[in-house]
């Protein structure tokens, strides 16, 4: 039985929840759902043609371009995140390591590039990057290169701009595990022999992976849907699964075809997902 | 004379202005149970870690076993350490835990199967090898700890409140457990804890600490019946200083506002404090008797003891020990009578401050 101010409160969290419920429900199912029947639809001239057909996922399936472009958006989505972890355990470990008065400005520090719109890093990674970057133009002028390096427009580009833009979340990731590590675990190694390499191996890591796969399912999921750093860093050399929903889409106005490219993506992250839950309770240790 | 384990020389820390440290000397014998006692910040947990090397001097040198070691890292000087925190490593078994500092010293298989077995026997909980941290209660948690610890034969023995977070009974429990391990082992042990109760319990020696210094170190009866001073009698147990004359003539001291406690001492200054306890205060009713006329302030009832406050002549207030209910025979704000019974005396009553 409910008493009055039971249900008083009730009404009171459906209505402030109502607004959110109403807005996930419009902006992200509805149109989740009508992608998902799009892609099933065909296609001619731009017209989506009404009927039922799995010719769509068949063409992703039959030309062997498609797999390229997928195994190469995987690639590099892999390659951001292993370079995301080995550049972002030291800052994180720097991070949790400091004095927590320190750690609110090392937090911003890390977080502050997210304040920049991505288009714009991208466009200054290409000032620093380009045939005439800083980069080039520097190296010349040493003497150190006749010809300027190909550092954008290339999988190169591509992978060291994805690498700076995803590497906040790296690092936030990591150092959150880290700072919830008991510094007398690390002290109890310490004093029972351990070097700082084993401590690192035997103690820290172990305990870290939580954040480790937090942070690498996060960086790789948001690299696979990157599209602004494909473009632009990438260019034209390579092939990327975004870049191909948006040509498919936009260019060639198959809308169906880029749906069923945008839902094969969608099933991988959500699988990635499910994937990560199985891998974190290996390391529930506290519960 | 007993051989000296661990020898901390002249040790000066610093925290930014804090004085952790403050020109510190302690030698610690071989074998014995050994407790810095003070509050929080004096300085206790701070001396520990500079013994273990968790922490550098600022001046000073520690010695093991003769030989200086004030340059060496925690992991060169063969200690064990307990902290008050749970500090099992979370994802490893408790064989796993007990066997990591065999494992990182590179012990056969055999050797470390053997010490493992060992000391689940010492602890005595043998049937945990298995588990992990989480799945064990907190008390089981700090003896899998303290097996860790001593798994590798460790030196000298750190026990950094190791009792801090459990429950009182679970507490005496365990400090029951604590020194019977200290004797079965062998080890020498340096305990710290702010609790006096069980610094007394279980120490051959403690040092009551404040402010960085040492104040007194000695065993428990005498830090219970002759502090050197005010703050080591204030700090261990409930007490009374009532400052009076020694009547040497008449072999006992003079209260101030009256009374006479006869109590012949030797080569006693005339001005000297008596260290009155609960338990050296016997009340009897008005009347007759020959005690110190006193009034009743508080009956308080404490588990099979009853505590009585009350208020002598003089103004100094003090607190009556008894077994068992409180009698009928003392009523609040009655007139009794308080008679003084072996009462110790601290000395020098100038060092008093």
């Amino acid at each position: 039985m409910s008493t009055a101010t039971e249900r008083n409160r009730n009404w009171a969290i459906w209505a402030l929840l109502g607004p959110g419920l109403v807005f996930i429900a419009g902006l992200l199912l509805v149109p989740i759902i009508d992608m998902t029947v799009i892609s099933f639809r065909g296609e001619s001239f731009g017209q989506i043609l009404p009927g039922f057909t799995l010719a769509n996922y068949a063409s992703l399936v039959r030309d062997s371009t498609y797999a390229q472009i997928f195994l190469q958006t995987f690639a590099a989505a892999a390659l951001v995140t292993v370079l995301c972890i080995l550049l972002g355990f030291p800052v994180a470990s720097l991070i949790a390591d400091a004095p927590a008065r320190w750690r609110g400005l090392l937090y911003f520090l890390v977080a502050a590039p997210l304040l920049v719109n991505t288009v714009v890093r991208t466009y200054g990674w290409l000032l620093i990057l380009g045939r005439k970057g800083v980069i080039n133009e520097t190296l010349t002028w040493a003497g150190a290169i006749d010809q300027p390096l190909a550092l954008s427009g290339n999988y190169i580009g591509l992978i060291i701009g994805g690498t700076q833009v995803f590497l906040p979340f790296m690092i936030l990731s990591i150092a959150t595990s880290l700072i919830a590590i008991d510094r007398c675990l690390i002290e109890s190694s310490t004093i029972l022999g351990a070097g700082p390499v084993r401590t690192f191996l035997e103690v820290t890591l172990p305990l870290a992976m939580p954040g480790v796969i937090a942070g690498s399912v996060l960086v790789f999921s948001l690299m696979l849907g990157a599209f602004v750093t494909p473009l632009i860093l990438g260019g034209t050399a390579v092939k990327y699964v975004s870049v191909a929903v948006f040509t498919d889409a936009l260019v060639l106005f198959n809308l169906p075809r880029a749906t069923a490219l945008a839902m094969v993506l969608l099933l991988a992250v959500l699988l990635l997902y499910a994937l990560q839950k199985r891998a974190l309770r290996r390391f529930e240790y506290y519960a | 004379m007993d051989r000296i384990k661990v020898s901390a020389r002249n040790i000066v820390k610093r925290f930014g202005t804090t004085l952790a440290a403050d020109d510190v000397s302690l030698d610690i014998r071989d074998g014995e149970f050994l407790t810095l006692l003070g509050e929080s910040g004096c300085g206790k947990t701070t001396l520990m870690r500079i013994i273990a090397g968790l922490e550098t001097v600022d001046s000073g040198s520690i010695h093991i076993d003769g030989q200086d070691v004030t340059a060496l890292s925690p992991r060169e000087r063969n200690l064990g350490m307990v902290f008050q925190q749970y500090s099992l490593f979370p994802h490893m078994s408790v064989a796993e835990n007990i066997g990591y500092g065999l494992r990182v010293k590179r012990k056969g298989e055999q050797e470390i199967r053997a010490t493992i077995d060992e000391m689940l026997e010492l602890v005595r909980l043998p049937d945990l090898r298995e588990r992990r941290p989480a799945q064990l209660s907190g008390g089981q948690q700090q003896r899998i700890a303290l097996a860790r610890a001593l798994a590798t034969r460790p030196s000298l023995l750190m026990l950094d409140e190791p009792l801090g977070a459990l429950d009182l009974k679970l507490r005496r429990q365990l400090q029951a457990e604590l020194k019977r391990i200290h004797r079965q082992s062998g080890t020498t042990f340096l305990f710290v804890t702010h609790d006096q109760d069980e610094a007394l319990f279980l120490s051959d020696r403690v040092a009551v600490m404040r402010a960085g210094r040492i104040e007194q170190l000695d065993d428990p009866t005498r830090i219970y019946c002759n502090p050197v001073n005010q703050f080591v009698a204030d700090f261990v147990g409930s007490v009374t200083l009532l400052e009076c004359e020694y009547d040497a003539a008449r072999g006992g001291i003079a209260l101030e506002g009256g009374g006479f406690v006869p109590m012949p001492l030797e080569h006693a200054p005339r001005r000297i404090t008596l260290v009155v306890r609960p338990e050296n205060v016997q009340l009897t009713p008005a009347g007759g008797g020959d005690g110190l006329a006193c009034k009743v302030e508080d009956i308080a009832y404490q588990a099979g003891t009853t505590l009585y406050t009350v208020r002598l002549a003089s103004g100094a207030a003090l607190i009556s020990r008894d077994l068992g209910a409180p009698s009928p025979a003392f009523a609040l704000g009655g007139d009794a009578r308080a008679k003084l019974s072996n009462c110790t005396v601290a000395f020098p009553h100038q060092g008093m401050n």
